[in-house]
């Protein structure tokens, strides 16, 4: 018994040393810290923008990608835009709500709505 | 407790209904009202039931009962995991913007009626197979869509593999002395990670670790024609999650045919058969109208011109090695060296073969090779863990005698055999 009950202390030890480890690896992954906070932002205006609408996101961080990959998730159905951090956004959303450059309008779902919502999401501290 | 023949139960009701309502939902006629959909995926759900109660006639299991070992594995397995979902409840890039973006955009498109399309294509990989997604969507049928689905799948798969190693290290006293193995190595923090990644891996690694339970011969195997069944099942199953589910499906496949080598168990072998062909068969249904269904994007002739480039296997080799020392904490090493001892390398084969196969595409990958290992290299090699756990689980079990057993009894013998003469020519 007093074994067993060594045994699994020293189990506990060397599994939070290897859960700490893990921990600060995981501190420092940007990506996921960054696409969790963006797609939870993204989610307090998914009740605002209707099915099928189209919406322009903007990002100060580098990758864009990121940002695809939370509005994708969070605002789903939506027609998502999103622009390289420069001045030239609002012109890009304009040309993208236009119709330039975007499938048309799915069979069977209403035309999208002359919605165009800018958002600015996650600038950087 | 989850154990014999009840794990087989665990399994159909974690994949089986989900996947058979899912299926059913999908197939109805195109344009008919989301009521009779529903209806008819609860329908195939009902007969999927039923057929579930007939495993129920399977002999009882004759394993061991140790709540205390399983709850001690179940913790250790699933805490990192709840750590990382508390700051990071959406999970990393692919469960996000892959697997979950489509499921939610299944969910929402079938609560409407209405077909589904497909958005931006070509930021989420829309070629990878649909099954989690679909899953995923017709769970969300119960009661809408909810951050909350995603994390309680993994969950329902955390406990699913927990109770998978348990089962295969309570079969029999000789495997429960293997206890300390099985919790260090089922309780490894990279494990659980790629569960509260919420993508396609950790789905990816209990199929094949269920896939490997069915298919090695335990002592409280069921055995028979449903097992069979389940097994074509699961392994249909694994081909529709991911692309590497091909790979896996054939490496589980390969197990089970070597297992039952036999022509008693032709039966068995022809119908694990048809599920691997049918999933393939789905798969390259569903290929055929993805939009983007290439895995990697590349020749033929280029992939193994990479292959002749020594210079190319530098990064996949150290990361195979960091992947041993600092993901498995060399584990590996020791579980390879009791299956050995055990003599179950046989076993073990079809794993190690994937294991190699895995470094191979990060040798021929046409994306940047530093960022493809960075990003796929330790998630996709830990979804063979909990399958090579179950072997391991099988090998302490069911120890065959080894060589070097084999000598020392043989050495033994002879000197037995002699002894007689000796005693005489001592007199």
């Amino acid at each position: 018994m007093r074994n067993r009950i060594t045994g699994l202390a020293l189990f506990a030890i060397a599994w939070t040393v290897m859960l700490v480890l893990y921990a600060q690896q995981y501190k420092h992954d940007e990506e996921s810290r960054y696409m969790n906070a963006a797609a939870r932002e993204l989610a307090t205006f998914a009740g605002r923008i209707p099915y099928g609408a189209r919406v322009c996101l903007q990002t100060t961080r580098a990758a864009a990608a990121d940002l695809r990959g939370a509005a994708l998730y969070a605002l789903p159905g939506r027609e998502i835009f999103v622009g390289a951090p420069d001045a030239s956004l609002p012109d890009d959303c304009y040309r993208f709500a236009a119709g330039e450059s975007v499938p048309p309008a799915a069979p069977g779902r209403d035309p999208a709505p002359a919605l165009i919502e800018f958002l600015t999401i996650g600038n950087e501290k | 407790m989850i154990n014999g023949p009840r794990w087989m139960v665990l399994l159909g009701l974690l994949i089986g209904a989900p996947a058979v309502a899912a299926a059913a939902f999908a197939l109805a006629p195109a344009g008919s009202p989301w009521p009779l959909r529903l209806a008819l995926g609860a329908l195939a759900t009902g007969v999927f039931f039923l057929w579930l109660r007939s495993l129920r006639a399977a002999p009882e299991s004759t394993g061991l009962k140790r709540p205390l070992f399983f709850a001690a594995l179940l913790a250790g397995a699933c805490a990192p995991a709840l750590v990382r979902w508390y700051f990071d409840p959406y999970g990393m890039w692919d469960g996000m913007a892959i697997w979950n973006a489509r499921a939610r955009a299944y969910a929402e498109a079938f609560s409407a009626g209405q077909p589904f399309v497909w958005s931006r294509p070509e930021w989420n990989h829309p070629g990878y197979p649909p099954a989690l997604p679909l899953t995923l969507a017709a769970a969300s049928l119960a009661g809408g869509w909810g951050e909350w689905l995603p994390i309680a799948f993994a969950c329902a798969l955390l406990v699913g593999t927990t109770g998978l190693i348990y089962s295969a290290f309570t079969v029999n006293a000789a495997a429960l002395k293997a206890w300390p193995f099985a919790l260090c190595a089922a309780s490894l923090p990279g494990l659980s990670i790629i569960a509260s990644d919420l993508g396609a891996d950790y789905p990816l690694a209990f199929g094949l670790a269920a896939a490997c339970r069915l298919a090695l011969p335990f002592s409280d195997q069921p055995g028979g024609r449903w097992n069979a069944v389940l097994f074509g099942a699961l392994c249909a199953w694994m081909i529709q999650l991911k692309n590497e589910g091909a790979m896996l499906a054939l490496c589980a496949g390969a197990l089970f045919v070597m297992m039952r080598w036999t022509r008693a168990e032709l039966t068995s072998n022809l119908t694990a058969g048809t599920g691997v062909a049918a999933g393939f068969a789905l798969l390259a249904a569903y290929k055929a109208v993805a939009p983007d269904p290439e895995a990697m994007p590349g020749e033929v002739a280029d992939f193994l011109t990479r292959l002749l480039i020594p210079a190319n296997y530098l990064q996949p080799a150290a990361a195979l090695l960091q992947f041993h020392a600092l993901h498995l904490f060399g584990l590996g090493a020791l579980l390879v060296y009791h299956v050995f001892r055990n003599g179950r390398m046989t076993a073990l084969a079809p794993i190690a073969a994937v294991h190699g196969a895995y470094m191979l595409i990060f040798v021929v990958t046409s994306y940047d090779q530093a960022w493809h290992i960075r990003t796929a290299f330790n998630r996709i090699q830990t979804t063979l863990w909990p399958a090579a756990l179950i072997i391991a689980g099988y090998s302490f079990a069911h120890p065959q005698v080894s060589r070097a057993a084999w000598l020392t009894r043989f050495v033994r013998r002879s000197k037995e055999a002699h002894a007689p003469e000796t005693l005489e020519s001592a007199r």
